[in-house]
């Protein structure tokens, strides 16, 4: 007991709250959080994605004068650890906002948090499209649109080919499934003449290549939508390969498989002829932007999608804390709603607490065991505005 | 009907194939376990650096036939010197701890493992290339199947050849099979045990290591690979019996061809299934499929025993001189310091709670999460579905946990030692896997959302007092029970379980009392837990949650009663300083734990007791 009270003691000198105020005004923070140990080939790209906005923001004035500051933390991957954090950062650090937050899990731990206390967070990446159908939950803001605009998207590029009989697999968690659903109703309702021979859904990286591969073939389709990614779609690709299960068949990939990462992971499983999103990698097309120049001096390659959308986010962040009327949470969510930037490749636009960027679509490619995207053509965000749907539907 | 026999052939080839893999890593851990009697999570580290290694090899070498077998033959030679090296250097001083403390420490090497493959590698996953000429496919009865998945499965039968040939025909084979049946009757005979051990290690590193290489043509290479396969790997050979090489190559079958035809039968319950099976082996076969009942486990496997005295006079003044100054805390440290300490309160009752069946208890659980996890689900399960109040909800979750116990507890005191251990970790694993795929009830991995405490405990002070109330009540209450005739009684069965049987007491249902005991506290810490983080998810029931109570127990020391609140204390604190600072905190976190169970297995209040506080013994 009696260390127990040394530490308990010690404790509280640590939590007192003892900031020095920087000379140059007293910084504006803002709180970040990645799963820099548990997941940071996706992590590390964002980061130095949003610092390069940060010493670009700095350099400009900051916000009204006073510098940005971002606190970043490791949040292990893990959604309760995550929460802590997120106390640590609202209520010793006091940050104005809350960025990042990867996982699925540890992002919706995260926004139930901030929501209740009114702090806003604009979540890296969407996978789920819950907080954003929750008119309850108006603190959350995804930097992508969540699944439902990209699967029709897909379902629309789909509805203009010749097959038929269709096949899907996806991870066996919400985004799976609901990225599947959309694009088979909105497939089904552009193509009544579309059937879907066969639905995997194996358990995320727990997939049992081999079982899946026969399951789908026995069902001889045409094409296949898919959504599984990093490992199970290496072993799927793997023991497609060996039993030449893929020769004959049209896919698609939800899931972006055309970022860097995507290529160098998979390397030469990669696979040729897939429709998915992806960003080019030499000059032609990738318009040149100062943040791309910045980059490339500073990291010596060219950003990928993480990284552009690690620099957008604090973009997106600034330009709402520079419009709020003051720092409280309200006023920053409020601004939120209505932000609009120039990103790196266009405007960039929240509509529905929903980021709206732009993104290429074209074909993977694999020229003795390399890994590329071919055909890339860039789409503008209103393509993914749900109004782009409603008009074909009124069609 | 042609093509349906085709279709189950390849399936029985598909299952027998993984099959194959699952055999080569198991086979080295049952051969390490038979003579050492360790179970080695960081034999699947073994199996990560043989594939990372051999990724490595390959790219130098070429994929060519040469480099590319040459590059797996050697990256198995390396991870057999690395395994030698671990050997040598840290699992020699821990033959003598207790089992689960063993378990631990393998444990910390897989931490420390993970940090150096990261920094080593990188964080992406890697792809190798397919094996040279076997990177078809052939015709069986019109369907193909891999070659390289054929070739697999005539490895593994020589493999086993081989095994079967040294352990039967040779020497050494012989001095392995006498170590596994009583190593001190060989130790007297005066055979040197010290190499004998280094040797089996290396056997057994080398068919991990050989197990993951042999992955390159199937899987990416991922930091993953570790705690992946060695769960896997753990249910092949406690199914099959620990140290049983038979035991291993059916069960390997077993576990194969359940997830080859499982997939198809029961696709949404393939999590479930694994542990259910062994659970089921386990409830029927205690001791696996050809495991032996070893009495020399139930001794080892005992974490603490002697007495346990109340504190001291001046004890009980600094208790309540800490009682009254976390009571003013409130009036010092701003909201973050009170969530800070609340979560400390918090996990301090969990560990309590863990030490309280496992201490005094005696009985060495690896699957406490199960409770804490249980008592989050059921508050949260309440709370959306019929939408009940935050008293009842905590009020009910114990009840749940305590219902738990009463289920899985009865199987688990009717077994005992590694298996005990490792049955408590089925049934915790199988739980959480319920609530992983579950996905329409418990939302799956996206967890359930907007639980959070009453509106008279919203505020983080009143929260805060509410916490200190029910985690010290929690926490007094246990410790009474320590000294109570049932106590008394627990205590007596631990330390001589045939006398206290004499003395009319029924060992199994005091266990088994116990178990419910522990299971409602731990229970309720998992409710406020849900309550503090307003959300609950899967990971309250997994494997990292059992491990964390376990370190906070094993750092304060086992055989003491304040050990569990020093080292929630101690380890929540480190836990979210030194992941704040670094990002090498699982190298830090894990050497830590090796030095606690190789310096101090009595943990830190163990030996502050042993310094300055003479223990009536």
């Amino acid at each position: 007991m009696k260390t127990l009270s040394a530490l308990v003691l010690g404790f509280v000198l640590m939590a007192a709250p003892a900031l020095a105020a920087s000379a140059t005004g007293e910084p504006i923070k803002i709180g970040e959080m990645m799963p820099y140990t548990n997941g940071p080939s996706f992590a590390v790209p964002f980061r130095e994605g949003w610092q390069i906005a940060l010493e670009q923001i700095n350099k400009e004035g900051g916000v009204h004068g006073r510098p940005v500051e971002i606190v970043s933390r490791d949040d292990q991957a893990d959604p309760a650890v995550a929460v802590r954090i997120a106390e640590e950062l609202v209520s010793r650090e006091k940050v104005v906002m809350l960025i990042g937050a990867g996982f699925d899990n540890v992002g919706l731990a995260v926004g139930n948090y901030a929501n209740r206390y009114h702090v806003p967070l604009l979540k890296q990446w969407a996978g789920s499209c819950g907080p954003i159908e929750d008119p309850q939950n108006t603190y959350w803001f995804n930097t992508t649109p969540c699944y439902g605009p990209y699967a029709r998207i897909f379902a629309r590029e789909a509805a203009k080919l010749p097959y038929k009989k269709w096949a899907m697999i996806g991870p066996n968690y919400e985004f799976g499934h609901a990225m599947n659903e959309s694009f088979k109703a909105e497939l089904q309702r552009l193509r009544p003449d579309v059937v879907f021979v066969s639905e995997r859904y194996p358990a995320v990286s727990k997939i049992n290549a081999a079982a899946e591969i026969r399951a789908i073939d026995r069902t001889k389709p045409d094409a296949i939508f898919s959504t599984i990614f990093s490992g199970d779609l290496a072993s799927y690709l793997l023991h497609a390969q060996k039993v030449g299960f893929l020769k004959d068949k049209y896919c698609i990939s939800g899931t972006n498989i055309g970022s860097k990462t995507s290529i160098k992971e998979l390397g030469t499983a990669y696979p040729a002829g897939w429709l998915t999103e992806g960003v080019p990698q030499d000059t032609n097309g990738l318009p040149v932007d100062p943040f791309v120049k910045l980059y490339e001096s500073k990291y010596g390659q060219r950003p990928d999608l993480m990284a552009i959308y690690g620099y957008q986010i604090l973009l997106v962040a600034v330009d709402s804390l520079r419009k709020a009327k003051s720092l409280n949470g309200e006023d920053i969510r409020n601004a939120l709603e209505n932000a609009k930037i120039d990103g790196p490749f266009g405007p960039v636009q929240m509509k529905n607490r929903q980021l709206y960027p732009g993104f290429w679509l074209g074909h993977t490619d694999n020229q003795n065991g390399k890994g590329s995207m071919v055909n890339l053509k860039w789409h503008s965000p209103e393509d993914l505005f749900p109004e782009a749907f409603q008009t074909t539907i009124a069609q | 009907m042609g093509w349906r026999l085709s279709f189950f052939l390849i399936q029985f080839l598909t299952g027998l194939s993984s099959a194959a893999v699952l055999f080569l890593v198991a086979s080295g851990l049952s051969l390490i376990f038979g003579v050492t009697r360790i179970l080695n999570f960081a034999h699947g580290s073994l199996y990560m650096l043989g594939a990372f290694i051999s990724y490595t090899l390959v790219q130098h070498l070429g994929d060519g036939v040469l480099g590319f077998w040459g590059s797996l033959l050697l990256a198995s030679c390396a991870t057999a010197a690395i395994g030698t090296i671990i050997e040598i250097l840290i699992l020699r001083r821990i033959y003598h701890v207790p089992e689960l403390f063993q378990l631990l420490a393998t444990f910390a090497l897989l931490l420390v493992f993970q940090d150096i493959t990261l920094h080593i590698w990188g964080p992406e996953d890697l792809l190798g290339p397919q094996a040279p000429s076997l990177s078809g496919s052939i015709e069986i009865l019109g369907e193909a199947f891999p070659t390289y998945d054929l070739f697999l499965i005539g490895l593994a039968g020589v493999v086993i050849t081989g095994l079967y040939l040294l352990l039967f025909k040779t020497r050494w084979g012989v001095l392995l099979r006498a170590a596994t049946e009583d190593r001190e009757m060989l130790a007297n005979l005066g055979v040197n045990q010290k190499w004998l051990f280094t040797s089996v290690f290396a056997l057994g590193s080398f068919l991990a290591g050989l197990g993951g290489a042999l992955q390159l043509p199937r899987e990416s290479v991922s930091l993953s690979m570790d705690m992946n396969v060695i769960i896997d790997v753990f249910v092949v050979i406690v199914i099959g019996g620990l140290g049983s090489l038979r035991g291993t190559v059916l069960s390997a079958i077993i576990v194969g061809l359940v997830r080859a035809f499982g997939i198809l039968i029961f696709p949404e319950i393939t999590l479930v299934l694994l542990f259910l099976i062994m659970a089921i082996v386990l409830i029927f076969k205690p001791h696996g499929l050809f495991g032996k009942a070893e009495d020399s486990v139930i001794a080892s496997s005992q974490l603490a025993s002697g007495a346990l005295c109340p504190a001291p006079k001046w004890g009980r003044t600094l208790a309540v001189v800490i009682a009254a100054g976390l009571l003013a805390l409130p009036l010092f440290v701003g909201d973050y310091g009170l969530v800070l300490t609340s979560e400390i309160m918090i996990w301090a009752l969990f560990a309590v709670s863990l030490h309280f069946i496992m201490s005094p208890g005696g009985v060495g659980v690896f699957g406490h999460a199960l409770y804490f996890g249980l008592g989050a689900y059921a508050t949260a399960l309440l709370t959306k579905y019929l939408a009940v109040t935050m008293p009842v909800a905590l009020l009910a979750s114990p009840l749940a946990a305590i219902l738990g116990a009463v289920l899985f507890g009865w199987f688990c005191v009717r077994s005992q030692g590694m298996y005990l251990a490792m049955l408590t970790f089925a049934f915790a694993q199988m739980v959480w896997a319920v609530a992983f795929q579950w996905y329409d009830v418990t939302g799956g991995d996206n967890g359930m959302l907007g639980i959070w405490p009453a509106e008279w405990a919203s505020n983080k002070t009143a929260f805060y007092y509410m916490t200190y109330a029910l985690c010290g009540a929690g926490i007094l209450l246990l410790r009474s029970f320590i000294f109570t005739p049932f106590g008394y009684a627990l205590r007596a069965v631990r330390d001589q379980s045939k006398r206290a049987e004499a003395l009319g007491l029924n060992a199994m249902r005091l266990q088994w009392i116990g178990m419910g005991v522990a299971g409602a506290f731990a229970g309720l810490a998992g409710s406020l837990f849900a309550y503090s983080k307003g959300s609950v998810f899967p990971t309250s029931l997994d494997i990292h949650t059992t491990l964390n109570a376990f370190v906070m127990v094993m750092i304060g020391g086992f055989n003491t009663l304040t050990g569990p609140l020093v080292g929630s204390v101690i380890y929540i604190m480190l836990e979210t300083e030194i992941s704040r600072v670094s990002e090498v905190w699982r190298l830090l976190l894990g050497s830590i734990i090796l030095a606690i169970v190789i310096f101090f297995p009595q943990g830190l209040v163990g030996a502050f007791n042993k310094r300055f506080i003479k223990v009536k013994e």
